[in-house]
């Protein structure tokens, strides 16, 4: 069964019952995903997964008060919209909730390359066989804890009853090294490296560099000793400085 | 219940077709989720999150498809998919087991249940986050922001393997946060409680009301302004039970873990091993009977074997990793039942469930007023961190001074770091008390998992990291 099919039809229904429904605000937003994944782990191959999911969300806004619910059994679609009404009837009033109203859209370029709906989950394998021998290769006090390589294929469609319709395909390659360098009974820091790509052109090479830093990275940490408590003036790197920053700001920023 | 028979019977037939090892597994959960942020609601959701995830094992690789066609075809079709996906594998795995080691459930298993959650009005759960985001700010004009939220998770599963599992499992979490920030004009405190369980209504209750949860979170944030600094350096501390999970969980855990095990954690090849003191014995355990309600409770794995409670350190010696099918048979010992998928899409790899230091003989009281000079910790704040060789650095959320067996004051911006087989090795004092306190919180590691974790009151050495 094409599953992507089979839901974009019950959606078709449901449109049209959101339509009769004489509701003023409701929108759906629908979302397939395909992947292919390879997992290692202890530095061998351990799982190989393909998927195919989709999922709906619908958000009704009705008297300033939203509900929103979501499913991914097409069957379920017209009960979800049921459960989004029901929600904003028990909700609270908040006068700025409004859904997005139609303007002229201008799509981002460069996030979807067709060469990734040709990768095939042994296509994904050796790219992900290639990644996970490169650390060892470096150095051969790296383990391995896990390394995964995904590549997807998204879609995603909103439409809702003030006019707005859009559609946008995605593409991403994922991946990431995770582990450490033991040698005898020293085990260095528990570090990673993780990198994305949306096109398929250079993702041997990020692979490839990713996999060196990764190495390099571990076995820096090797024999490493404990700090005895200081105060006095650090050399802080760029990223430790801006995990700091963050870390200050996210209780303001979320509260 | 009478829905899922029909598929249990169509998930068998399939399962019995394969000549394989096929894991199957139905999961299906039902979600409720509201938030306020400043008297505002954030999101008031529901959804339904179902499908079938396969695993196929040949040669010692595993293949992995899912689907959310629950027909006998799209059944037959996902289970071909994780086939083909582990045949692409086969000759690439150097170290593989001949057999897994399983130890299949039947029945239909149910966790207690007082008051189920979906019995409970959903204008109920939005009145309670909706008092629980007001309460604060009519306590204390200090109080300028509060966010609370409440969020369910109904979980049923059908298992069916070809190993032998057929089990049915409703598994309901629950989980209530509520944080609170205050100023002075000054500056600026945070406070926060929070609670998790499995279960019912009841059981989310079983230890404070929400009344007791509003009055925690102000305190703490209200403790902390003005607050003087702690003094860096080695001290002597007395743990909250709510650290002692924190440590449990994420600095000793997480290394026990047997596929962390396998790629070099600092445990690795020391069982046997003295590595706390005596009076540290460290359970992961699927089914307390300690405290009930715990929000980590797993009757039944997501590879559909039985789950046992493992002692980790019995009495200061290493006696246990945590496993699955595969790396218990790798180790040549029985399967815990650790293996876990948070949905019906994730591949069940080792996590943890219920992970807690047992109770000593000390009150907790006199643990306390026989500490001449040192800090008593409580909770977890501002995140942290473990890695690999037990090495763990974490903010806490409040702190007082001991000086002589008395609280004398509190202290802010705490963080407390050290080796944690070091820090346990230097416990002097076990509390005869108990509490499951990481209820609200889900561990990491690839995918989430509701996990708790807890203890009793301990005395040990940590390095503080303070302003003097």
């Amino acid at each position: 069964m094409d599953i992507m099919k089979f839901m974009k039809e019950k959606i078709d229904g449901l449109k049209a019952k959101i339509v009769r429904s004489g509701l003023k605000k409701v929108e759906i937003f629908l979302q397939r995903r395909n992947f292919k994944r390879v997992f290692f782990e202890k530095n061998e191959l351990k799982t190989l997964n393909q998927d195919d999911l989709v999922g709906v969300g619908i958000r009704v806004v009705e008297n300033n008060r939203q509900g929103f619910s979501f499913t991914n059994d097409p069957n379920e679609v017209f009960e979800v919209f049921d459960r989004a009404k029901e929600l904003a009837r028990l909700s609270e009033e908040d006068e700025y909730l409004d859904l997005p109203e139609p303007k002229e859209c201008v799509l981002v370029e460069g996030i979807y390359d067709d060469r990734f709906e040709e990768f095939d989950l042994e296509r994904t394998l050796m790219l992900g066989k290639k990644m996970v021998e490169i650390p060892r290769r470096v150095d051969g006090r790296v383990s391995l804890d896990s390394a995964e390589l995904t590549i997807t294929v998204m879609e995603n469609l909103v439409w809702n009853t003030l006019g707005l319709e859009l559609s946008e395909r995605k593409t991403t390659a994922l991946f990431f090294l995770m582990g450490m360098a033991v040698e005898d009974d020293k085990v260095s820091s528990f570090d990673y490296v993780a990198d994305a790509s949306v096109e398929s052109s250079d993702l041997d090479e990020r692979i490839e560099k990713s996999a060196r830093v990764f190495a390099n990275r571990v076995i820096s940490s090797l024999g490493a000793k404990s700090c005895p408590s200081y105060k006095g003036k650090v050399l802080l790197s760029f990223s430790l400085t801006l995990k700091m920053f963050r870390k200050a700001e996210a209780p303001g920023l979320v509260n | 219940m009478e829905d899922t028979e029909e598929l249990r019977r169509i998930m068998k037939e399939v399962v019995d077709f394969f000549d394989v090892l096929v894991q199957m597994r139905y999961h299906s959960r039902k979600t409720f989720k509201v938030s306020f942020i400043n008297g505002k609601v954030k999101s008031i959701d529901s959804g339904t999150l179902a499908g079938l995830g396969v695993r196929v094992w040949v040669d010692g690789i595993w293949g992995f498809s899912s689907t959310t066609d629950l027909s006998k075809d799209g059944m037959f079709n996902t289970v071909k998919s994780a086939l083909n996906a582990a045949k692409l594998g086969k000759g690439l795995k150097e170290e593989r087991v001949r057999e897994l080691r399983n130890s299949p459930v039947t029945g239909d298993l149910f966790v207690e249940e007082n008051k189920p959650l979906d019995s409970v009005p959903i204008e109920e759960k939005i009145e309670l986050v909706k008092k629980l985001d007001s309460q604060p700010r009519k306590m204390s004009d200090k109080v300028v922001s509060t966010n609370a939220m409440y969020m369910e998770m109904i979980d049923e599963k059908i298992i069916v393997t070809s190993y032998g599992t057929d089990v049915y499992y409703r598994d309901p979490k629950s989980d209530l946060r509520l944080s609170v920030v205050v100023s002075n004009g000054n500056e600026m405190e945070f406070g926060y409680s929070s609670f998790g369980a499995t279960g019912g209504w009841k059981e989310l209750f079983r230890r404070y009301s929400s009344d007791e949860m509003i009055e925690e979170a102000v305190r703490i944030a209200i403790d902390k302004l003005g607050a003087k600094y702690a003094e860096g350096g080695d001290h002597t501390v007395v743990l909250h039970p709510s650290l002692v999970g924190v440590l449990a969980h994420e600095a000793i855990g997480h290394t026990v873990e047997a596929d962390f095990v396998l790629s070099g954690s600092i445990v690795k090849g020391k069982l046997g091993e003295k590595v706390a003191s005596d009076l540290i014995t460290l359970v992961d355990d699927p089914n307390p009977n300690i405290e009930k309600g715990a929000a980590g409770i797993l009757l039944v794995d997501d590879e559909g074997n039985e789950t046992t409670k493992v002692t980790i350190i019995g009495n200061g010696i290493l006696k246990s990793y945590l496993h699955d099918s595969e790396t218990s048979a790798l180790f040549n010992v029985e399967n815990t039942g650790n293996a876990r998928a948070f949905t019906y899409s994730d591949e069940p790899i080792i996590r943890m469930r219920n992970t807690y230091i047992m109770p000593g003989e000390s009150d907790p009281e006199e643990i306390i007023s026989s500490t001449k000079s040192g800090y008593y910790l409580k909770g977890l704040g501002g995140g942290g961190q473990a890695d690999a060789n037990a090495e763990f650095m974490f903010g806490v959320l409040e702190a007082w001074k001991i000086e002589n067996g008395k609280l004398v004051h509190p202290v802010r911006e705490v963080t407390i770091s050290g080796q944690a087989f070091d820090v346990l090795s230097s416990v002097d004092m076990v509390g005869n008390d108990f509490m499951f306190t990481l209820g609200a919180g889900y561990c990491g590691k690839f995918q989430p998992a509701k996990v708790d974790a807890g203890g009793p009151h301990l005395r040990c050495r940590v390095k503080i990291g303070g302003r003097k």
